[in-house]
Parts: C-alpha cells; structure tokens; sequence
C-alpha cells in the first residue's frame, strides 16, 4: 500500500510541476470569467449562462487533463524508459497502474477545485445565482472524468500515446450519445441495430447520467436513490477499467 | 548453498514485423550464477543479453523454460527487494534531482525513512554525485546518470546487482571507477551479474563468464578454465645482445625478434625454448629486463566464440 | 577563442551575405504588412457600404441538434437565446420586421424545454413584434413543459386581456395562474375583474363578498368594498350598460 501511495504522490508531484497544466488552467479560468461578457449580451437567463458555460469549461478541461495526462502518464514511462527503474523494484505491476491513477485522480481532483471555486466566486458575484448543486454537478463531472481516466489508462498499457488519446476521446462520445443511441434504435433500428445499439450501451459507460447541468441550472428536483446509484455506477465501471488495465498490464513485455 | 540465478532451457521468441513472423531471441539457455561470484556476461550486440537480464528481472516473460532468482521464480516481486539493477542507457526521471530521485526509489525499497536519509547522500557521496545531488537529472551528462543508476542500484542493501552494460558511455576514468566499484561489492560479499562487450574489464573483475552469440551460450565457467593455463608463447625482452647470440636465439623463436631503443624481445614457443635460450644469453652476458608469459586472452575466446556462433 | 581570425564573434560586417538577408527581409515585412494593412481597410470599408443583406440564418431541428450536442444542450440553448437577444435587439430600433424571431425562440425553447426566461421573454418579444399566434404557440408550448411555472400561463393571460381583448380566454389562463404555487396577489381580484367585465355580474359580486370576508389585509378589505359598491352601482343601471369599459 506504501508503495501505491509513493508512486501516487510521485504521479501528482510530475504532473503538478508539467507547466502545460497551468496554461490550461488559465485558459479555463478565462473562459469561465468570459461568461461575465456573455451576460451583458443578454436578456433573461443570465445566471444560466455562467453555471452553464462554467461546467461546460470544467468538463471539458478536465477531460483534456485526464486524457493527456493521464496517458502521458503511462505511455510517456514506457517509452523513455523510466519505468524500468520502476518495476525493477518489489512493486507489482497492479501497484503502478493504481498508484498512477490515484496520483492523477488527485491532480483532476485540484484542478477542477480551482475551476470550480472560480465558478462559484463568479456564481456569488453575480448574486442569487450561487447554488450549492453547483458542487454536486461538479462532483459527478469529477466521476465522469474519473472514468475516462481510467479509459486513458487502459488504452496506454498496449496502445500508442495518439491512438489511446483518440479511443478515450471517442469513448467519451460515444459514452455521451449512447442514450440517444439506444432511443434512436428503438424506434429506427432493425433487430441486429438494435442489438448493437444494446451492447454498446451498457459495455460502454453512459456518461449522460452524470451531467446533472439540466438539474442544476434549471433547479429541477433530482432524486438521491438514482444519484446513489449513479456514483456506483460510475464507482464500479472505473475499478473494472482499471482492473482490465491491470490485466493486460501483467503479461505485456517491455523490451 | 542454492545459486542465486538458475536459468534452465530458457527461450523467448518475439513477433516481429508485420506480419508477425517468430524470431527466437534466446535459445535453451541454462546459467547458474553462485553466491559471491562476479559473473561476466559477454556477447556482440544483438546478442540476448539484456533479454536474458529482462527475463531475470521479470520485464518480459519467457516463451519456455525456467529459471530461479534468488530462490524464487523468475519476476516474482519479492525477489526484486533484493536485487539491484542498473539497466542499459539508463533514463530517470528529469523533473527530479539526484537525491529526490533516490529517495524515490528507496521508499519503493520500503527503506525506513531514518535508514533513507543516511544512505541516500553516502551512496551519492560514493558514486561521485554529491556535488549534483540538487541538480535536476534533466541537466545530468551521460555519465552522470549513469552513476545515478548505479547507486539507485546499491540502495537497500541488495544481495545481487544485475548490471546491463555499466560500462557504457562512460570515458576511461568513470569505467575504472565502475570496475572498482565491482570489486567492492565483491569483497562485500554480494554477487554482481553484469553483461559487456568490453572485454578488458572483464578479465579484471570476474571470476566466471558467459559468452552469449545470436541467442546461444557458447562458452561458460571460470575465466582461468575458458583461458586455459597453457602458455602459448612466452615474450623475452633482454639488452645488450651480441649478433651471434642474436641469431642462436632468433632461431629458437618462432617469429623475428622486435628490436626497439637498444632492446630486443624474443617470442619463444615455450617453457623449452625459453631454457635454452636464458642459455645462450646468459653465457653471452646478456641482461635479461622481462620475461612474460603469454596465455590465451579473452579476446581470443571471445572471437572464436563469435565464429562458433554464426555458423 | 581567439586566433583564428574567421571564426570569432563580432557581429557581421557591413555588407556581408547575413546583413543583406536581413535587410531585405525585413523590407519584404515591411511592404507585404504594409499592403496587407490597405486591403484591410478596404475590405472593411466594403463590408460597411454593402448594405446588410438578411442573413438566412440555418435553423437545425432541436432533435437532430441534440445529439451532436454531446449532452451540452443547455449551453447551446443559452447561447441561442443571446443570439435571440441579438437579433429582436438589432431590428426594434429600426421598426422592422422580424421573420426569424419564432424560429430562434423555439429553437432555444426546444434545446431547453425548462428555459423560462426564454418562453417569458420569447412570447413578450413576439407580442411586441405583433406575431400573436407565434407568441400564443410558445407560452403553450412553455406551459406543457412547465406546468407548475405560474408565471408562463399569467403572460399568455396578459396576451389575451392586453392585446387580443379576449376575455374568456384571458380568464381561463389566469385562472389557471390562481392555481399554481407562488402566483402574484393580485390574480384573484383580476379574476373577478374580468368576471365583471365579461358579464358575469352576479358571479363577480359574489367573489368579492367573498374576498371581503376572507382577507385580513384592510386595504383588500377596502378595494373588495370598493368593487362591491361599483358593482351594485352597476347592476342598478339599465341592462344597456357595455360590460366593456
């Protein structure tokens, strides 16, 4: 466990001092603030337009986060190297995979609190538009997220870093649209359409379920048995990624 | 008392090119490396040598065969607390200097933090790197990193250091620093396994060797078996030669004498000739300055090794 | 180092092959920005003598959007309702027309079915640019998707009673309103109101008398007094008497 706590906290340090992290964080923090210009051009629907565009910014940021370095974070060692020095160690192969994951969970973790406090700052600014669902929108963003980090790993333990950067983003599509996908065969499809559409849908996370930005913006009622489940959902999907991780990791020879 | 390494029958193919063809990489090896030896693995380039290191180390996995580090079979985890490796043209982590670097790899080891803070700047100290401890590695040369590995290797105490070509990139004085640094590991009573091309080095330092070709163990045991006691020349260099003594002698050698700044060395066929020759050259009053056996080299097993292996 | 006199550090000479390339290169950035900076201007004074000609703004379906949304609908939706904005605020000044008003607001509408600003502001938008039907089409639309907004099925009743003078209806949806949680004060005494003013005299009476001694609030209390006496006033006169005011 010490071992998977070392290599966590070592990920967290490597990504914390990769400067490209904090011009994303910039860049995110700027378009966040832009959402103040956008008010002005509006009538109506002001504080809409802050919490809208502010989790917009905070999703996709930090899928850029956990897809480019999360697989920078494995691909990157296998290739120059360093990882030699690594498993030539007493550690497992399952600590690695997991001590990374942890390490960039926590960075996600950091820099969506940043991205989520300038929200809120600018939420409460703009009076009577703060809401405390803002952070449960955020937080199962930060599950959403967590998912497709666990994704980026997968695919960097036999992939190139460009093709596992392109399958996690695609998975995160595909993972967006397979509600839509399966309300569409349903009513369109053919039985083999349907049967794809099916599979699809539940071998591949349903990341719509965790976009609560309807609920919060449009303050509707949300029910805490399906957010229940909706965390463990997203709980148990992230440690089965992992753990397919973790296999292919164990026989893969590293030359 | 058990080998620290029995390798049995080992064989690793791997898939190679497009159309994923086998290519066998190591064929049948067998090794066993004893406790306290230093064990000299040598081979060409492309030879197998960090695959067989790999295959210890459990960084790949055999296509057949078996083998036992330490008591346990190959890539078992708990074997590796106990092993130091220094991989070829090693490469760390940039963004970290020397000593956090080297604190990293010992909270791997599970070295208590006390234990952690004394060793990290000695082993520092004893590589050479004190000075840089604080640099980042990013700005360390090539033989800099190189020593980096090697005490990231000696961290924690290691029964067995498996070293893949420590020698490399690293000018005369850093490759006699390395061997010393052997030596002392030897007399400390651990047992090193290292793979060269460097042939000299390994004279110096080992007591047995392998010689890897293609994939295959050619030759293997002590160096003074594989070099044989047999003298095959044997070099006489004296002064102050009278001609006719010069030709008595010469005719003894087997090749012309060499004659340089007043002196004049005989190569004789043996220990015989060698008699007969002290003979003659006392009588003439010569002065003898050296006599020196010449046995075989490793370099001469080496290149015949070579030649076995391609055919 | 010194000594090997080619090989030292001083900075080109005159004339050499590395001046001459400078120099020319930066005269090449000087005319080719120079010429860039001209044609700008004219462009920009072209876009500005051409006269605005109406973009035909492609309006998607909301179904067919949505998808391709990637779940971020809600942001589209906003960012449609600005575009909205934009468009009803360029044209009012000018008193023109404004064809693709409905299109936006119900693309808007469509992308956030829970957009209340956007029914709200969308139906006073095409009340103010006379498009009643539209206006009535989305407070409806609005309304089914809301229906437990108060404040969407009130405007429409405003519609009705303000513009369209259609009394049985205005009375229907603000009766409506009365129904919903948090609706204004001041919708029972307009429902008796129009009551009155669609001729159901005694019904208004009633309601009234009822008001009256249901409030505890005394300036109720005085307006209930107040219409009561106008409305006994009123049944006095002759039947001749317009219910309209």
């Amino acid at each position: 466990m010490s071992r998977v706590l070392t290599i966590a906290n070592m990920a967290f340090t490597e990504t914390v001092r990769d400067k490209i992290l904090y011009s994303i964080l910039v860049f995110a923090l700027a378009m966040i603030g832009s959402s103040t210009i956008l008010v002005t051009l509006s009538v109506g629907g002001e504080g809409r337009i802050v919490k809208d565009l502010g989790l917009a910014c905070i999703t996709l940021f930090g899928l850029f986060i956990a897809v480019f370095i999360g697989i920078n974070l494995v691909s990157r060692e296998i290739e120059r190297r360093t990882i030699f020095s690594l498993l030539s160690k007493p550690v497992r192969r399952a600590e690695f995979l997991v001590g990374k994951f942890l390490g960039l969970g926590l960075t996600l973790a950091v820099n969506i609190g940043v991205m989520a406090a300038g929200l809120l700052v600018l939420a409460w600014v703009l009076e009577d538009h703060w809401t405390p669902r803002i952070l449960l929108g955020v937080g199962f963003t930060f599950l959403e997220l967590l998912i497709l980090t666990a994704t980026a790993i997968l695919f960097s333990t036999f992939s190139t870093p460009t093709l596992s950067a392109i399958y996690t983003l695609l998975v995160f599509v595909i993972g967006r649209l397979s509600a839509d996908l399966m309300t569409f065969a349903a009513q369109f499809g053919g039985a083999s359409l349907k049967a794809t559409a099916v599979g699809l849908y539940y071998l591949l996370p349903n990341l719509s379920r965790f976009n609560l930005s309807g609920a919060v913006v449009n303050d509707l009622p949300l029910d805490s048995g399906t957010l229940a489940l909706t965390a463990i959902y997203g709980t148990l999907y992230a440690a089965g990624i992992l753990s397919i991780a973790i296999a292919v990791f164990q026989r893969r020879d590293f030359r | 008392m058990d080998p620290i390494i029995q390798i049995e029958g080992l064989c690793k193919d791997y898939r190679v090119g497009f159309l994923g063809r086998r290519a066998r990489v190591l064929s049948d090896l067998s090794l066993e490396v004893r406790a306290g030896e230093t064990f000299g693995y040598l081979g060409p380039n492309g030879a197998g040598k960090s695959t067989t290191i790999k295959l210890l180390l459990g960084l790949i996995q055999p296509t057949s065969g078996a083998g036992r580090v330490l008591g346990r079979p190959l890539g078992d985890a708990s074997a590796r607390g106990r092993i130091g490796f220094l991989p070829e043209n090693p490469s760390f982590y940039e963004y970290l200097t020397g000593q956090e670097f080297l604190t990293y790899c010992g909270r791997l080891l599970e070295v208590p933090r006390g234990v952690l803070r004394e060793q990290v700047p000695a082993l520092l100290t004893e590589v050479g790197l004190d000075q840089a401890a604080r640099q980042q590695i990013r700005k360390y040369s090539k033989g800099m990193v190189q020593r980096l590995g090697l005490a990231q290797a000696l961290l924690g105490d290691p029964r067995l250091l498996i070293l893949d070509e420590p020698m490399s990139g690293l000018d005369p004085i850093g490759r006699k620093e390395v061997r010393d640094l052997i030596l002392r590991q030897r007399a400390a009573g651990r047992t090193v396994f290292f793979s060269t091309h460097i042939l000299p080095d390994v004279e110096m330092v080992c007591d047995r060797v392998g010689i890897l070709v293609r994939g295959r163990l050619m030759k293997s045991g002590p160096i003074h078996t594989l070099l044989g006691d047999q003298v095959e020349s044997i070099e006489l260099t004296v002064t102050t030669v009278p001609p006719e003594a010069f030709g008595a002698v010469e005719r003894l050698a087997a090749s012309p004498a060499l004659l340089q700044e007043g002196r004049v060395m005989f190569r004789l066929p043996g220990e015989a000739a060698l008699d007969a020759a002290l003979a003659i050259l006392v009588a003439a009053k010569s002065r003898v300055v050296s006599v020196v056996p010449q046995r075989r080299n490793l370099e001469d097993i080496f290149l015949e090794a070579s030649r076995e292996g391609q055919t | 180092m010194s000594g090997s006199g080619r090989l030292n550090a001083r900075p080109p000479a005159r004339f050499s092959p590395q001046r001459l390339t400078q120099v020319v290169a930066l005269g090449i950035a000087g005319v080719a920005l120079a010429g860039a900076l001209v044609v700008s201007r004219g462009l920009q004074a072209r876009a500005v003598t051409r006269t605005e000609a109406p973009q035909a703004v492609f309006f998607p379906r909301a179904e067919i959007l949505r998808p391709a949304l990637l779940g971020f609908t809600g942001l589209a939706a906003d960012l449609t309702w600005i575009r909205t904005v934009q468009y009803f605020g360029s044209r009012i000044e000018g008193q023109e027309r404004f064809p693709q008003l409905y299109q936006f607001v119900d693309l808007a509408t469509s992308l956030d079915p829970y957009f209340l600003d956007a029914y709200q502001y969308g139906g006073l938008f095409l009340t103010i640019a006379r498009q009643y039907p539209n206006a009535i089409a989305i407070y409806r639309k609005g309304i089914a998707a809301n229906p437990l907004s108060w404040q969407l099925p009130h405007d429409l009743g405003r519609l009705y009673f303000l513009e369209l003078q259609d009394y049985p209806q205005a009375l229907h949806w603000w009766e409506v309103t009365d129904r919903l949680p948090g609706r204004p004060h001041y919708i029972p005494r307009f429902l008796i109101r129009l009551q009155a003013k669609i001729g159901h005299l005694e019904t208004a009476l009633e309601l009234w008398q009822q008001m009256y001694q249901q409030s505890d609030n005394e300036a109720i209390r005085e307006i209930a007094r107040r219409e009561i006496r106008n409305l006994q006033q009123q049944m006095r006169k002759p039947q001749a008497a317009d219910p309209n005011r």
